[in-house]
């Protein structure tokens, strides 16, 4: 853990802190709190080998998979808004990168041990299911039956897993790196434990004071945190709860293109090689789009997004 | 059946014709529609400014306002070509309107009695008091607001984290015949229901509302953005202040160019609470 109080960094200055090969985690699910610029960063560096292990974090995937940035997986269930990931499932089809196939309850507790410094958590997910039976890359350290010492019970336990870098995208943080989110949270504040290195992107930089008087917000206290990066609309094209809805017509343009690598190449090239910058990228995006999109304070959704501005 | 109330910037200015009278807030400025205004070369005006609204001077720079009346309390803040009262007399006229008065009595300089007759004068008083100064009641046309919130039905909000000391003064727009209100957002009438304390108006009383994100650029909106100072400092040093505006200020067809124009980064960088909550 960094304990300089400098963790205020520049994205360009955060992906480089990734080194080609590592082992990576994303916050984030679904649609919702995807470190999506921070991705796009990550891609325009032309990071290779990366060894990714997330819960639900099928946005930032299907897109470094697209880029061929990606060697291991360990999955669990990747869906996009509107059906499959193509660009995850080609490279799965051609053998391009290796899966390990996990429950969402089974990855957390994986890394819900590292979190807590413990060597494995006892599990009732995945055994019994070819989840268990089926083991590739982490053959021997995946899932393991065993009866209950107390009572006899058959269950499970799963191995800590600590990823060198966990990528979490928050609502609002101060410069120390105390994180606020609102709306669910997924498993981030248990990844941001268990990894060795926590690089926050963030909406908005607040004061700390700001974060103190609103402390009920607080996911992740400073100590977790090792650098802070200034992302606005960082999970676009998804979206981050109270603050903008995701991008429905975007988030079609990527599961199309992805249907061919020609296709994902042309996108690649029109929207992360092609704007150097994320100021770019959103400029390109349109700021009146990005107005569109933002989300009502009753809702937390977009009025448009949801057909109710009439 | 509720009325829904949302308008363009176009439709909006189209309620603004020449020699209109016009009422503006310093600090609740609503920029797209000026600019909107300008790009329609609207004349004549007369403008009724309670504060130094940089509104007034652009529409006076630009040649659309013919008189301008400002209540500004500091001289640095004064708008060239205008008659300056202070923020008092110009409230108090507006609020005598409100209140259906013809004047309010008032402390007038003497300078003001002399120089505009029409709405300050020296009358007797009623109360065996000698005499005293009056200021007429102020009626302007059209009232311009930008607030922070809106919903389709005319509720009009500023956001959860603002100081509502303001706000009685913004309530003096009810003076005017038509009121016009720019937003940063349009809401649901649920989000207008969850922060009903920052209501501002009436809703009967306010005209049409339009929406316009960033709507106060070049100058601050306090609970969301700063102004852009880079930009005021340099039309504030500009010898031609209207052909700076042009160029700067006005040659976007619409607002959503304008932003466009100035682009992500600034816009962010000029952020200082994206959702004007606490």
């Amino acid at each position: 853990m960094t304990t300089s109080n400098k963790k205020l960094i520049s994205l360009k200055e955060a992906a480089a802190l990734v080194p080609d090969g590592a082992n990576i985690s994303f916050g984030g699910f679904a649609e919702t709190n995807n470190p999506l610029s921070f991705v796009r960063e990550m891609i325009r560096a032309g990071k290779k080998h990366l060894e990714i292990s997330g819960m639900g974090d099928a946005q930032s995937v299907e897109l470094l998979c697209g880029a061929g940035a990606v060697d291991l997986v360990r999955v669990s269930n990747y869906m996009a808004k509107n059906g499959r990931c193509p660009n995850f499932c080609r490279c799965v089809e051609q053998g391009a990168i290796q899966t390990e196939d996990y429950s969402h309850f089974g990855i957390t507790n994986r890394f819900f041990a590292a979190a807590m410094g413990i060597p494995f958590m006892p599990v009732k997910v995945m055994i019994g299911s070819d989840l268990c039976e089926i083991q590739n890359f982490d053959n021997g350290s995946k899932v393991m039956e065993f009866d209950d010492p107390f009572s006899g019970e058959r269950c499970g336990i799963v191995p800590k897993l600590s990823p060198d870098f966990a990528v979490i995208h928050v609502a609002r943080a101060d410069a120390e790196g105390n994180c606020q989110l609102y709306g669910i949270t997924s498993s981030i504040e248990i990844i941001a434990r268990a990894a060795k290195n926590v690089i926050v992107t963030a909406e908005e930089i607040v004061d700390t004071e700001e974060i103190r008087r609103t402390n009920q917000f607080t996911v992740l206290p400073s100590f977790f945190v090792d650098h802070v990066v200034h992302c606005p609309f960082g999970a676009y094209p998804g979206g981050v709860f109270t603050y903008y809805d995701y991008d429905l017509e975007h988030l079609d343009l990527i599961t199309r293109s992805g249907k061919s690598p020609e296709t994902m190449t042309a996108y690649f090239d029109e929207w992360v090689y092609g704007t150097e910058t994320e100021a770019a990228f959103f400029d390109k995006v349109g700021v009146r789009r990005l107005m569109d999109l933002r989300a009502d304070p009753y809702s937390g959704v977009s009025l448009r997004n949801r057909r109710q501005f009439l | 059946m509720k009325h829904k109330k949302l308008a363009t910037a176009t439709q909006a200015a189209a309620l603004i014709p020449d020699g209109s009278s016009l009422l503006l807030f310093d600090g609740y400025e609503p920029m797209s529609l000026i600019r909107e205004l300008l790009r329609q070369n609207r004349r004549r005006l007369t403008l009724y400014s309670c504060g130094p609204a940089f509104a007034a001077s652009l529409l006076a720079a630009c040649g659309a306002a013919d008189h301008i009346l400002a209540g500004c309390d500091s001289e640095s803040c004064f708008i060239p070509g205008a008659l300056h009262v202070s923020r008092a007399i110009l409230n108090a006229q507006l609020a005598a309107a409100v209140n259906g008065g013809d004047h309010a009595s008032v402390a007038v300089p003497e300078r003001l009695l002399a120089k505009a007759p029409k709405l300050y004068r020296e009358i007797p008083g009623i109360f065996d008091t000698g005499t005293q100064t009056a200021a007429a009641a102020l009626h302007p046309d059209v009232a311009v607001v930008h607030a922070a919130r809106a919903d389709f039905y005319g509720n009009i909000q500023l956001d959860p984290s603002a100081d509502m000391r303001d706000a009685d003064t913004l309530r003096l727009a009810a003076a005017a015949k038509t009121v016009i209100v720019s937003a940063e957002q349009i809401v649901s009438d649920d989000a207008i229901r969850m922060n009903a304390l920052r209501g501002l108006f009436d809703p009967n009383a306010v005209t049409c509302v339009v929406e316009a994100p960033y709507g106060a650029h070049p100058t601050a909106f306090a609970t969301r953005y700063r102004a852009d100072e880079e930009l005021l400092r340099e039309y504030e040093a500009q010898e031609d202040s209207a052909a700076f505006a042009r160029q700067h200020l006005l040659s976007s067809p619409d607002q959503d160019s304008y932003l466009a124009g100035l682009g992500f980064e600034r816009l962010i960088s000029l952020t200082t609470n994206r959702r004007g909550e606490n």
